[in-house]
């Protein structure tokens, strides 16, 4: 069945993609923005927010509020209308929205993973998984010691299973073993998004989803490309590492798997376009980087709102508004550590 | 009824109060409710404004008082309910608000604490309570295990032999932390839906390496964190190695299991018991005392909760209006501005002097008038007896200031369409029922929270006294009681036979039914072409007679504005065009029902045929040069139809030009008037009077002609077009009473009617079809018919009505009110905007 075709789609579709643009006009324009950055303290931040779709989701916390309070009710609201979108969804949506589901699913476990191998403990981590990507025998993660062990005990059981395959090792974790896990959980998750979306959901849906997902494979590719840089890992398990598919699959992958300096990956680079310029005003801090990254998946994300009859809409707006979460916590810690200065170095959604 | 045709002459009043009295005086205002204050400081934010935190120690207090509320509601302690009157109630002086804001947070505080202390309590409790299960559950299977035959308790013996014999320690901690030791056992509780979970990760994570039972505690165990009540069970484990050990408890941990120690042997779990029965005991009367104290300590605050919660808000919402004022730092005071209708600025000043004499202030506050060209708002002064009738007007649009006020005709018109659309003495008489009932029980019903159809039939009610009193009205017209005709006098006409298809005689030349139609009429052969034709020409007669009351009052407002190019060149034409084509058919109608066409011989032959009003009216528009003669109505026809086609004929274009060219002459030379004056000081401007002002608006000062023109262009061909489609319109009189009759008909004939003309015709046939036949006519007929017939009285009024004359493009007086405020319609405070 293609989704994208106008005729059928509001059938089964068409109320919640009602909702998740009703929602979309709740995200905060420019103009929020700038009285958000004039606030002088948390509360007037928190004032000025009830103004908006946010509404008085703060009203029942005391006095002083602390960004991590904003952030997690900011979040339990966002969760709230995706769970209630989930719970309405009709397949194939309902499947498309659980793949959303499956990269917090495998965030959370690298998470609990790696906090066992540093022996934190364990109801401390849960409460910081990411709500959406929760599953009931998580908990049980902090008794693995080896890949394998965790995907007999664990993943066997979730939706994440196939996504394993590749990386069962007999090797205890350590460091670098949860990095190389994540990417490769990672690359198979995003190939199969991807696949689910062009094969199965076909139209729009492909149209929207294959721009927005090959980007974050291209992602990948160059952020894991640019962490290797003087570390251990050979090409090789590096190359291992990069989705199949994408807008730089599979000449430029190859060629980016061949370079071993920043200088190298920017000449390769530039020879694609809409890459070059993301590299050009950067400097070998990577912290520029993401933030260009982040802009041109915003971007992306915002013009999935551009189409009609397709699922893109839903996978959008988490990310934006994930991205809007971000740039409230970013101004409160501005405010609460009294940065001004820096208070500007957010993404802003709407241009 | 003057004071709803046009609303209330407003005034801008500009107040300055010192900044000691403001709190005060906004007091007094909100308690007066009568002015409407302006934000003049549009371009601050929510947060910058002079009195954000005064607003945010309330939001505080708010949120205090909300979370003693949720704490009282988990006690389970009813809130005092007390009739609050916030008008006599006296506002606190700041100082006390103060010490209301410390009394909460020491409350606030202690509530807390006795919270922690109490959730610490229970918790232990619970732990005290889930320990004694697991000894008592266990004791079974440590016991009694060697009793059972199956395989698995075999390997139950086998494992706890080494165990048994492992020493003293054992039956402190029967985990195997000893590493010594390579076999053990754990024991503890789980919730009961986890369980599944738990035991497949189990198996999974040691390979099967491991023996498992639980038993279900019976009772449900309160959860410490979320006070709720759970399932429970509880588990033991037996396993082997001290890896595996470590990983149960570990996943234990992860799937919060509370794991508690068990003696092996039956005469420590015994020992063990009775200690935790014992200190069970002790907690359960520490645990009370606490929980009575804290009963205390809520029952107080619900006490006073109501109280608080009004002052708090009344608080807020008095800084949440100040945050409008426009401060005035050099001389320290507030400037604020605002609307109230002019017979009320008196009542303003009181309250103002009032409030300083309170507050005791040095300057008096100053309110004076203030002249501007902002729109005001519009104001009508309702009773509980127009409101219902303003509302619905208010829900197509708010008045212009000033301008002619529909509602006032509505409050006839509306319940008179509907009674023609509803016409019957029964149905009638029951609506007029529920709204007696209504009325009558006014008091009661107000305070009691309702069903909200109910409500709304409820707010309704005087609206549906009257409703219910024109249908019976109406029903009387059409001779029709729950679709049965009524023989209140006698008939004119007589059946030679009784047989089908007889024809009724006349009985006397003279002598026609004195009220209403004729009851002879229901079940004649040609009831329909009578009810039809009837029917059919009142609609169009009312809708006639409805919609030039429309225009003419266009004509009011056009003198009441003073637009004289709206009274010639719009008013007059229209007038003259719906009073003509339309008034001119209404005149055939009834000079058709007066002429007595019975004096031919019937049935009519072919030379003497009664002209056909349609076909008239069509002909008079084809051709209006001549008339034939089978349509000949009176003589002269043909000379009055041709004077009224010219005269309408002309009409359309006097409405479509004068009028846009005009306005663009007086523009034009409006500008060349001005343009010296801009050399002119700059108040030259400031001398224009309101009406000017008025005036200016309406024009602006860009004068874009084709605009203009299109807009006359639209209008005018809208109100031509308009006067075929709107008189159409009015045809649903018809079509909905003639539905409402039918069906009536239909429901009697189908139950009540069917049973006595068959020869099943008893007590209890006649019973469950007099069921059946009430419900139809509750359900479908006093129900949706009524709802429909409703719908389109207000559409005709809406539209048909109200496209005349009626602007709507008004803004509603809104005044800063604690009577609002506290009844939830003024939700500004509580949004923050």
């Amino acid at each position: 069945m293609s989704v994208g075709s106008m005729l059928s789609f509001n059938t089964n579709d068409g109320y919640l993609d009602g909702i998740v643009r009703g929602y979309r006009s709740g995200i905060l324009t420019a103009a929020d923005y700038a009285n958000l950055i004039q606030c002088d303290t948390l509360d007037d931040l928190k004032l000025h927010l009830q103004s908006t779709d946010y509404g008085d989701f703060l009203a029942n916390e005391p006095s002083p509020l602390a960004t991590t309070t904003i952030h997690d009710k900011c979040t339990e609201k966002l969760v709230k209308e995706f769970m209630h979108l989930r719970d309405q969804a009709v397949e194939p949506l309902g499947k498309f929205l659980d793949y959303m589901t499956y990269g917090y699913m495998i965030d959370n476990i690298l998470l609990l993973i790696t906090g066992t191998l540093h022996e934190r403990d364990i109801t401390e981590l849960v409460e910081k998984c990411h709500p959406l990507g929760m599953f009931e025998s998580m908990p049980t993660l902090t008794v693995a010691k080896t890949a394998s062990e965790l995907y007999n005990s664990v993943i066997v059981d979730t939706p994440l299973a196939p996504f394993f395959q590749d990386c069962l090792s007999e090797e205890d974790f350590s460091e670098m073993e949860i990095e190389i896990i994540r990417n490769t959980l990672y690359k198979a998750y995003l190939e199969d998004f991807h696949r689910f979306c062009v094969e199965e959901l076909g139209g729009t849906t492909a149209e929207v989803m294959g721009e927005v997902l090959e980007f974050e494979a291209d992602r990948r590719t160059i952020t894991i490309t640019q962490n290797s840089f003087e570390t251990e890992l050979s090409k090789d398990d590096r190359a291992k590492l990069y989705p199949s598919f994408g807008k730089l699959f599979p000449e430029g992958t190859r060629s980016i798997g061949q370079t071993s300096t920043v200088a190298e990956l920017r000449k390769i680079m530039d020879s694609y376009g809409e890459f070059s310029e993301i590299f050009t005003d950067m400097d070998e801090e990577l912290k520029k980087l993401e933030n260009a990254f982040d802009m041109h998946s915003i971007k992306l994300n915002r013009l999935s709102f551009e189409q009609c009859f397709h699922y893109g809409v839903f996978y959008s707006y988490v990310k934006l508004k994930e991205q809007e979460i971000r740039n409230i916590v970013w101004i409160a810690e501005c405010i609460a550590q009294d940065q001004k200065s820096k208070i500007n170095n957010f993404v802003p959604i709407w241009p | 009824m003057g004071e709803l045709l046009r609303s209330q002459d407003m005034e801008l009043v500009q107040l300055f109060i010192e900044m000691e009295a403001a709190p005060d005086s906004v007091d007094e205002l909100g308690r007066l409710g009568l002015m409407q204050f302006r934000d003049l400081n549009p371009d601050v934010n929510a947060f910058q404004r002079n009195f954000v935190h005064e607003v945010k120690r309330a939001d505080e207090m708010e949120r205090k008082l909300r979370f003693f509320e949720e704490q009282t509601k988990k006690a389970g302690i009813p809130t005092v309910e007390r009739d609050i009157d916030i008008h006599t109630l006296n506002r606190n002086s700041g100082a006390a608000m103060d010490e209301l804001e410390v009394q909460l947070e020491e409350l606030e505080r202690e509530l807390v604490q006795l919270n922690t202390s109490q959730e610490t309590l229970e918790r232990n409790e619970n732990e005290l309570i889930e320990m004694q299960h697991v000894l008592t559950k266990n004791a079974m299977y440590l016991g009694g295990a060697s009793s059972g035959a199956e395989g698995a308790d075999v390997e139950n013996a086998m494992l706890r032999s080494p165990l048994l014999g492992g020493g003293a320690d054992a039956g402190v901690d029967g985990k195997g932390g000893d590493a010594a030791r390579s076999s053990g056992f754990v024991t503890g509780v789980l919730l009961r839906d986890k369980l599944n979970t738990f035991t497949r990760v189990l198996w999974r994570a040691l390979r099967g390496n491991l023996f498992l039972k639980h038993a279900e505690i019976d009772e449900l165990i309160k959860d410490p964190n979320s006070g709720e009540l759970v399932e429970k069970s509880v588990f033991i484990i037996f396993y082997k190695g001290r890896n595996s050990g470590n990983k149960i408890t570990k996943l234990c941990e992860a799937f919060g299991a509370n794991l508690y120690p068990c003696p092996d042997s039956a005469a420590q779990t015994e020992e063990l018991g009775v200690q935790v029965r014992q200190r069970l005991a002790d907690l359960r009367t520490v645990l009370e005392r606490s929980t009575v104290h804290r009963q205390q300590r809520l029952r107080t605050i619900s006490e006073n909760l109501e109280l608080w919660k009004c002052q708090v808000l009344r608080e807020k919402s008095i800084y949440h209006t100040m945050n409008l004022f426009d401060y005035d730092v050099g001389r320290k005071c507030l400037i604020a501005e605002g609307w109230c209708p002019r017979e009320s600025t008196e009542q303003v000043q009181l309250a103002l002097r009032a409030a300083y004499e309170r507050s005791g202030a040095e300057i008096p506050s100053i309110a004076q008038p203030k002249a501007s060209t902002l729109t005001m708002p519009t104001y009508f002064k309702t009773n509980k007896y127009t409101e219902v009738f303003q509302d619905i007007i208010d829900a197509y649009g708010i008045a212009r200031y000033t301008e002619i006020n529909p509602t006032v005709f509505s409050i006839i018109t509306f319940p008179f369409l509907f009674g023609v659309m509803f016409g019957d003495v029964g149905h009638g008489s029951l609506l007029l029922l529920m709204s007696l009932a209504f009325i009558f029980f006014e008091k009661q019903l107000q305070r009691g929270k309702m069903f909200e159809m109910l409500e709304i039939c409820f707010n309704g009610r005087y609206m549906l006294l009257l409703m219910s009193l024109f249908s019976i009205y109406n029903g009387f017209l059409y001779n029709e009681c729950f679709a049965i005709p009524m023989q209140l006098f006698s008939s004119n006409w007589q059946y030679e036979t009784m047989e089908k298809g007889a024809l009724a005689v006349r009985n006397s030349e003279h002598y026609a039914y004195p009220f209403g139609v004729d009851p002879i009429w229901k079940g004649a052969e040609n009831e329909l072409d009578f009810y039809n034709s009837l029917k059919m020409k009142m609609s169009v007669l009312l809708g006639v007679i409805q919609m030039c009351l429309g225009i003419i009052l266009s004509l009011f407002n056009g003198v009441h504005f003073r637009k004289p190019y709206n009274i010639i060149f719009e008013f007059i034409p229209q007038i003259l065009f719906m009073g003509l084509i339309f008034g001119y058919m209404d005149f055939l109608i009834i000079y058709k029902w007066l002429k007595d066409w019975s004096v031919g011989p019937y049935p009519p032959t072919a030379d003497h045929q009664v002209p056909r009003l349609l076909n008239v009216m069509i002909q008079m528009f084809l051709s209006p040069w001549t008339v034939p003669e089978e349509y000949e109505l009176f003589p002269g026809q043909v000379y009055i139809q041709l004077a009224i086609i010219l005269v309408a004929v002309v009409c359309v274009p006097m409405m479509l030009f004068p009028k846009p060219y005009l306005l663009k002459w007086e523009h034009e030379k409006k500008m060349r008037a001005q343009q010296p004056a801009n050399y002119m000081p700059v108040d030259g401007s400031n001398v224009m009077g309101d009406e000017e002002a008025d005036e200016d608006d309406e024009h602006g000062e860009e004068f874009d002609f084709s605009e203009v023109f299109t807009h006359q262009a639209i209008h005018t061909i809208e109100f031509v077009l308009g006067c075929v489609s709107n008189t159409a319109s009015y045809l649903r009189l018809w079509a909905l009473s003639l539905a409402h009759s039918e069906l009536a008909t239909v429901f009697w004939e189908m139950t009540i009617g069917f049973i006595l003309d068959s020869k099943i015709a008893n007590g209890f046939t006649l019973f469950i079809a007099w069921g059946a036949w009430a419900g139809a006519t509750v359900g479908i007929l006093l129900g949706m018919e009524s709802l429909s017939a409703f719908l389109h009285a207000l559409r005709l009024h809406w539209v048909e009505f109200q496209n005349k004359f009626y602007a709507g493009d008004g803004h509603k007086f809104a005044p800063f009110s604690y009577k609002r405020i506290f009844s939830g319609e003024d939700e500004t405070i509580n949004a923050m905007e």
